[in-house]
């Protein structure tokens, strides 16, 4: 019995080495790395397009901007914004249907900072 | 004759088994310093004259197998007065480890500005080998250094970010994401660089602005701070491979 007990102890002893040493050899390589790089873009992005003002319920937007670093804040110049709005109209035979908006929001260049002027293009 | 042959044979492929690796692990040693001395040198030279950095990365649907990113470091000088010290070579694993020193009082940096170095030294440890199969550490800690070097550009110089993005009922969803970033960096320092337990290597980088500013002789933005970055860099590339076994069916 005593026997068997000390075999039962020695494998599992030798299966938690088995797993500790899987566990730190998986930990290396480039793969968490990138997956951790993508969130932190997405974020950034999410942080600039948060900054857009009069976004659309539904629709897509294309924004452009330069960001920079002060003092531990990051600035979003943002420079260049297009958006294509879906509305949602009803018609008389009682259907739903969706058309598309595009605007254009530019630089304006006369001040110091840049700031987006709107300009629409239906 | 036959039977002769067969009898000298033996004795060949142990003078063979004995004098060649002899020679191999000389011309070994030579070759893992000289890569050590020159990889010492490089960061040398990246860290007084100072580099180009150029990187952009992309992202797709937020999905991590969209993941391109690319950085490249570009520099070229003639620098006088390099010492290389603590040589040491490591004939286990045949990893060679060299030190460059250089002082000076003055230099013309990567932008053609005059830099005012005030006799201040300036260092940096550089390692080598000549075997493909002991690279890979190497390897890393090179990958970690651009890295470093790339977030202090992003930092220092700002980036474009450019964006693709569909919003529904004002949730934001990234389709298309892409950062860019262009700069010359010189006087960053490395302050801390290693391995963890994994193999996967990292550098610690610091740009002091106020000191940046003195040697330059001019006003610079951020004066006070001292901006530190921490580069990491991948001993085996398990993201190519995991991206691999998705495609297939």
């Amino acid at each position: 019995m005593k026997k068997k007990q000390k075999n039962y102890l020695r494998f599992i002893i030798i299966i938690c080495l088995l797993l500790l040493f899987s566990v730190s050899s998986s930990t290396a390589g480039n793969k968490k790395k990138v997956e951790n790089r993508t969130q932190e873009m997405d974020d950034l992005n999410k942080q600039m397009v948060g900054q857009i003002p009069n976004l659309p319920k539904n629709g897509k937007v294309d924004a452009k901007a330069r960001v920079t670093n002060e003092g531990g804040k990051v600035i979003f110049d943002i420079y260049q914004v297009k958006t294509a709005v879906k509305e949602e109209s009803m018609s008389f035979g009682g259907e739903r249907q969706e058309t598309e908006t595009n605007e254009v929001l530019a630089p304006n260049t006369t001040g110091g900072k840049k700031k987006p002027s709107v300009s629409k293009s239906k | 004759m036959i039977s002769r042959l067969i009898k000298a044979l033996p004795v060949l492929i142990v003078c063979v088994a004995l004098f060649v690796p002899n020679a191999w692990a000389g011309n070994k040693k030579m070759m893992a310093i000289m890569a050590a001395k020159n990889d010492a040198m490089r960061g040398l030279t990246e860290q007084v004259y100072g580099l180009k950095v150029r990187s952009s990365e992309e992202v797709k649907n937020m999905t991590a197998d969209s993941y391109v990113g690319k950085t490249d470091s570009k520099t070229s000088a003639t620098l006088s007065g390099i010492k290389i010290t603590d040589v040491v070579y490591d004939s286990q694993k045949d990893i060679a480890k060299a030190t460059a020193t250089m002082t000076a009082s003055e230099i013309v940096n990567i932008e053609g500005a005059n830099v005012a170095l005030n006799g201040k030294v300036f260092k940096h440890v550089g390692f080598g080998t000549s075997s493909p199969s002991s690279a890979g550490p190497l390897k890393a800690l090179r990958a970690a250094q651009i890295d470093a070097y790339k977030q202090l550009a992003q930092q220092i110089a700002g980036f474009t970010l450019e964006s693709q993005t569909s919003v529904e009922n004002y949730m934001l969803k990234s389709d298309l994401i892409q950062t860019k970033v262009q700069a010359s960096l010189a006087l960053s320092e490395i302050v801390d660089f290693g391995w963890d337990n994994s193999g996967d290597a990292y550098v610690k980088m610091v740009l002091r602005v106020d000191e940046v500013a003195a040697m330059l002789g001019e006003a610079v933005v951020g004066a006070g701070e001292v901006i530190e970055v921490e580069g990491q860099g991948a001993i085996q590339d398990d993201f190519k491979k995991a991206k691999a076994a998705t495609k297939k069916p």
